[in-house]
């Protein structure tokens, strides 16, 4: 228990500091109130972007600046807002409050408490809106950000320092895929903060994001910045950017960072929405002129920046929902055109038990092998390229003819390469296990498995190797290319459990 | 009606300091609906520039005001008063967009502020 005496003494030298020097701050009047824009007179020295008070200390932030008003968001609930109340600037331009004490904590976008946990530790002021890295602070992007799951990263890699889309229809394991990736991370000695921002969801699937994460342990090193559909569409329009902005913090320090911008499209309807409100010109589909700019400002503070400027990176997984699968809708082409790659899923495969329902031909990575191990890239090289073929083949052999060896075993192979790459959600794997167990298909072990008995077998598989074979994985957890000699251990490893493998 | 005529006749509005209510009366009757709204927004922006707003905590402070000082400070500009119990003591200067403060309600603020930033 705290002494009275004490508080009395700290707060006694906490004003010390204090100058009650008489102040001048700009003011305006509220004219207007009109689905949580404030059109205020006045406020001639405002800056677009800038923090405001109003009366009753609801901030707000100034979008639009015109003769005689300011056009302002308003971020928060105000009950005793009015025609006629007072509206002050800032003078700081809207910005976060970060700090380590973030980590574990559910936030809103002005980095209030949402966990009812304690107040957030007072760090440093990181701005919203910033200018991203410029190209000489940088550099390519070849270190791997591993996801944990098979069919990523092996045919799709993704890099720190990249941005790769994830896009699909809804319901087809997009959030999953990025949970996923978020509880890999632990799987690093020193692991890479994430950042899961949620915007326009429901109360109630944020919850159960955060639920999970404490399940597994991951919200130890996690952040979620939530904007539900209930709140403000600015404030709904600001969480990306506060999330970025805390990344910044730690890329500050030279750590690596994972963010989650779940999802852009109910951003880009936050934004339209406070874009008609504004009365500012609508284009295409009603969104404004500047959607574009919208994404691109946001994803280009994703950054691998290089050692001079401390080497700390951020990787972020923006999330599309399409309508239909139509990935060649307005703001589907506009963030695919601006990401470094797109991992689509397709509800054909997801009712078709294939999960991740990940549509390899039509995904993709643009940084490519550059993010992948030795390890990873010599088992997984010729992955891609058989499945097409295989894909292919399945088409062909529907229409009943008669085929010949070669093209029954390839058609086997390519199924059981399909069904290795399926995983369950929340059980991310580590690299080890990942090489495994594309060695092990890529290479004809498993061609006498039975397909249904897959799932099981990798299981026990894995288990067998981890407890008989400890060297073979510890050589495997270096990540370096896997030579003859490794080979063929796996191989008669494998061997061997398929003797014992029971159905 | 442009922007820059309705100004002009908000000008035009004033004999001296004060509204000139018949020549308010005549324009107002010529006017469409849209350009009547711009025209009394033209008015109000010319009185928040012509005038300066004091605020005091009761009108018995009245008489401790150096006018003089004030119009020294602010000249050609009309004053008017209002009260606003809150500031406890003290004066609120308010001229177009600018509010000088010294009163103890924002001194009070300030200390609640500069408190909050420096104690978690």
């Amino acid at each position: 228990m705290i002494d009275s005496s004490k508080i009395i003494e700290k707060l006694e030298k906490g004003l010390m500091t204090f100058s009650a020097e008489p102040k001048m701050q700009s003011v305006g009047k509220v004219e207007k109130n009109t689905d949580g824009i404030i059109v205020a007179s006045g406020l001639y020295k405002a800056q677009m972007g800038e923090q405001v008070v109003f009366e009753g200390g609801a901030l707000g932030m100034v979008l639009n600046l015109s003769e005689d008003y300011a056009s302002i968001a308003l971020l928060s609930a105000e009950e005793n807002l009015k025609r006629g109340g007072s509206v002050k600037t800032t003078g700081r331009m809207t910005s976060i409050n970060v700090s380590s004490a973030l980590l574990g904590r559910v936030i809103n976008p002005l980095g209030e408490p949402l966990d009812g946990k304690a107040r957030i530790k007072h760090g440093e002021l990181m701005p919203i809106e910033a200018v991203a890295a410029s190209v000489v602070e940088r550099e390519p992007v070849n270190v791997p950000l591993k996801t944990g799951i098979k069919a990523i990263d092996a045919m799709i890699p993704i890099g720190r320092g990249q941005r790769e889309l994830i896009i699909g229809d809804r319901g087809l394991g997009k959030t999953a895929i990025a949970i996923d990736s978020i509880i890999n991370q632990k799987q690093n000695k020193k692991p890479v903060t994430c950042i899961y921002v949620a915007i326009g969801q429901k109360q109630s699937s944020v919850a159960q994001v955060v639920d999970k994460l404490l399940e597994e342990g991951a919200m130890n090193y996690t952040i979620v910045v939530a904007a539900g559909a209930s709140d403000p569409a600015p404030l709904q329009y600001l969480a990306p950017y506060a999330g970025v902005a805390i990344a910044e913090y730690f890329l500050k320090k030279g750590e690596d960072s994972l963010i989650v911008y779940d999802d852009l499209t109910k951003h880009a309807w936050a934004y339209r929405q406070i874009s008609l409100v504004l009365r500012r010109p609508a284009g295409r589909e009603a969104y404004p002129g500047d959607i574009f700019y919208l994404h691109s400002r946001l994803l280009e503070r994703a950054v691998k920046l290089n050692s001079k400027n401390g080497g700390g990176s951020i990787t972020a997984l923006p999330i599309i929902e399409t309508q239909g699968s139509d990935i060649s809708a307005y703001i589907p082409t506009n963030v695919i055109s601006i990401t470094d790659g797109q991992i689509y899923l397709q509800s054909d495969l997801f009712n078709s038990g294939i999960r991740p329902a990940i549509n390899i031909g039509n995904s993709v990575s643009r940084v490519g092998g550059s993010a992948q191990t030795g390890a990873t890239k010599s088992v997984a090289g010729k992955t891609r390229l058989e499945l097409a073929q295989y894909a292919e083949l399945a088409a062909f052999a529907q229409f009943g003819s008669e085929l010949d060896e070669a093209t029954l075993s390839q058609l086997e192979r390519g199924k059981r390469t399909t069904e290795i790459l399926k995983q369950p959600q929340y059980h991310p794997l580590p690299e080890h296990l990942e090489v495994l167990s594309i060695f092990a298909v890529t290479n004809g072990l498993l061609d006498s498995v039975l397909l249904d008995d897959f799932q099981k077998f990798e299981q026990e598989y894995h288990q067998y190797m981890i407890k008989n074979h400890m060297k073979i994985i510890e050589e495997l957890s270096l990540g370096q290319k896997i030579t003859e000699r490794l080979g063929k251990d796996i191989t008669e490893a494998t061997e061997k459990f398929k003797k014992t493998f029971v159905i | 009606m442009t922007k820059k005529q309705i100004d002009q006749l908000a000008l035009a509005s004033y004999t001296g300091n004060s509204l000139n209510r018949r020549k308010v009366e005549k324009l107002t009757s010529l006017m469409l609906r849209k350009d009547l709204k711009m025209y009394i927004r033209a008015l109000k922006n010319w009185e928040r520039k012509h005038s300066i707003e004091i605020i005091i905590p009761d009108d018995k402070y009245k008489k401790d005001l150096s006018l003089t000082t004030i119009r020294q400070i602010f000249p050609k500009k009309e004053i008017k008063y209002s009260t606003d119990p809150t500031l406890v003591t003290g004066i609120r200067i308010v001229a177009e967009d600018m509010a000088y403060d010294f009163n103890l309600k924002d001194t009070l603020e300030d200390i609640v502020e500069h408190i909050r930033a420096q104690y978690d």
